[in-house]
């Protein structure tokens, strides 16, 4: 993530190259160019992914190490902590004060970042449906609520990311080339899989998008054969 | 002048629409628009698409699958009566689009996908609050063509929706109003989850799965996007399934 730093012309400009990025097919680690946090007013910005075991992996953090990326490694450890609050709650975690926060709330991560300078912190998870796909965090060193517009820009940036992540393996080559993702059909036979195979949403789509790149086939094709039982459901038992 | 059934249904209509409750789903408020104009005007299919925060057009709803399909076909080919009408803001009066017809000239790659689904005229009315305009609600024909009577019932329709999302959003900005409708364009997925686990789990396809969640979500008074939140992580009450 070597990117050159982003000259300070406020976060819409900021939005709008990582808008022109997904657009353009490029990967997260394409665009999210040092100085990422300082513009949505944080002091450190961390991207985790949900891995296949459904673990949340992290793929980026602005600055590269540091504050961010020790929260986050901290978290992972020991199994709790906002990031991984807000991907189980599926909803925006905004903590402007972690001093005061309930220590009952994250009885491992609490003790431990009360020896790092974090005071704020807020999570965002990125959705696809009922299913995660990753978490966006930012912290910070001061405490206080964060703006409207910074909340606003962070869920902005998060969509944004969405799409980047789920571009980035794009198979078949009807998949729609602006902001918006897979036809309704793909997230019903998400749905109809994970019913099928008795697993979660998350994995169903990783199956789903795995056999459509291995089989150089759309993926609103595979859906439509999922979805009218052309192609039996257990053929996606091999898939992984 | 008499009172005739249809006249009665309209009111009733536009009552529902204009009277949500504090809170409502706004999935759901535009889902029952589509339907209720369907039904009033004797459409084939009607669909709500938007200006998202972007400015790009997308669809929040659509009566049925047939029409969810052209809405999404529309976004793909970059063409088509509903991105036309979303953009402009402005009444899209009836066009034909059989071949020779104006509809084919002016969107030559979306109109023989419509005819092939049995569509041969489009139309739209603005979708807006008394503030600003949103996008078009819009109305697909097979056969008959809306009269103008028709389509101004259509707008009333639209409007009466257009005053519920205005009351949800009192004194607030369009940027909140647009942050809400995006909001439901997320929410969206998820009830495509939803129809997908519940067409696994009874063995019925998609537009009856959403058939029994609409009805199961209205006859207890819950959220359609809640009821599909739960159901698209693996629980589907047992009451969905009917044949039991």
């Amino acid at each position: 993530m070597d990117g050159t730093p982003l000259p300070d012309d406020g976060p819409a400009a900021f939005l709008a190259r990582v808008e022109w990025a997904a657009r353009d097919g490029q990967g997260p680690g394409d665009l999210l160019a040092p100085g990422a946090a300082r513009l949505l007013g944080l002091d450190a910005l961390t991207l985790s992914i949900c891995a296949h075991d459904g673990h949340l992996e992290l793929l980026w953090g602005d600055p590269e190490s540091g504050l961010g990326t020790d929260l986050e490694t901290l978290q992972y450890t020991l199994g709790d902590g906002p990031t991984l609050e807000a991907a189980r709650h599926g909803r925006l975690l905004h903590e402007p004060d972690v001093l005061v926060t309930d220590p009952h709330r994250w009885p491992l991560f609490l003790p431990a970042a009360s020896r790092t300078p974090l005071r704020a912190v807020v999570a965002q998870p990125l959705r696809l449906g009922a299913a995660l796909i990753g978490v966006l965090a930012g912290y910070r060193t001061t405490p206080g609520p964060l703006t409207t517009a910074q909340l606003r820009g962070l869920h902005r940036l998060g969509r944004r990311l969405l799409l980047l992540l789920l571009h980035s393996d794009q198979a078949g080559a009807d998949e729609p080339t602006g902001l918006r993702l897979y036809r309704a059909e793909v997230h019903q036979a998400t749905g109809f899989l994970a019913a099928e195979l008795g697993i979660s949403l998350e994995e169903a789509l990783l199956r789903l998008r795995a056999h459509a790149a291995a089989e150089d086939q759309s993926l609103s094709d595979l859906a439509q054969a999922v979805l009218t039982r052309r192609l039996p459901a257990g053929t996606f038992n091999r898939a992984t | 002048m008499s009172v005739m059934s249809r006249d009665v249904l309209a009111a009733q209509s536009v009552l529902d629409l204009a009277s949500r409750t504090d809170g409502f789903d706004i999935l759901e408020l535009l889902h029952d628009l589509t339907t209720h104009t369907v039904s009033l005007l004797g459409l084939r299919s009607a669909g709500v698409t938007i200006l998202d925060e972007a400015g790009e057009v997308d669809y929040l709803t659509a009566s049925d699958e047939a029409c969810r399909h052209l809405e999404e076909d529309q976004i793909e080919l970059g063409e088509g009566p509903c991105l036309d009408a979303a953009r402009t803001g402005a009444p899209l009066a009836p066009v034909l689009l059989r071949a020779t017809y104006p509809g084919h000239q002016l969107w030559p790659r979306f109109s023989p996908r419509a005819l092939s689904a049995g569509i041969t005229s489009v139309a739209a009315v603005p979708l807006r609050t008394p503030q600003h305009g949103l996008g078009a609600l819009n109305l697909m024909s097979a056969g008959r063509v809306p009269t103008r009577e028709e389509l101004r019932l259509a707008q009333v329709l639209a409007d009466a929706a257009g005053s519920s999302l205005h009351h949800r959003q009192t004194l607030r900005s369009k940027d909140e109003l647009i942050n809400q409708l995006e909001t439901a364009l997320e929410s969206r997925i998820v009830i495509e989850q939803a129809k997908g686990v519940i067409s696994s789990r009874l063995a019925i396809d998609v537009e009856e799965a959403f058939a029994r969640l609409r009805h199961h979500a209205r006859g207890r008074q819950l959220k359609l996007t809640e009821l599909a939140a739960e159901v698209a992580r693996g629980v589907v009450p047992v009451e969905l399934d009917t044949t039991r």
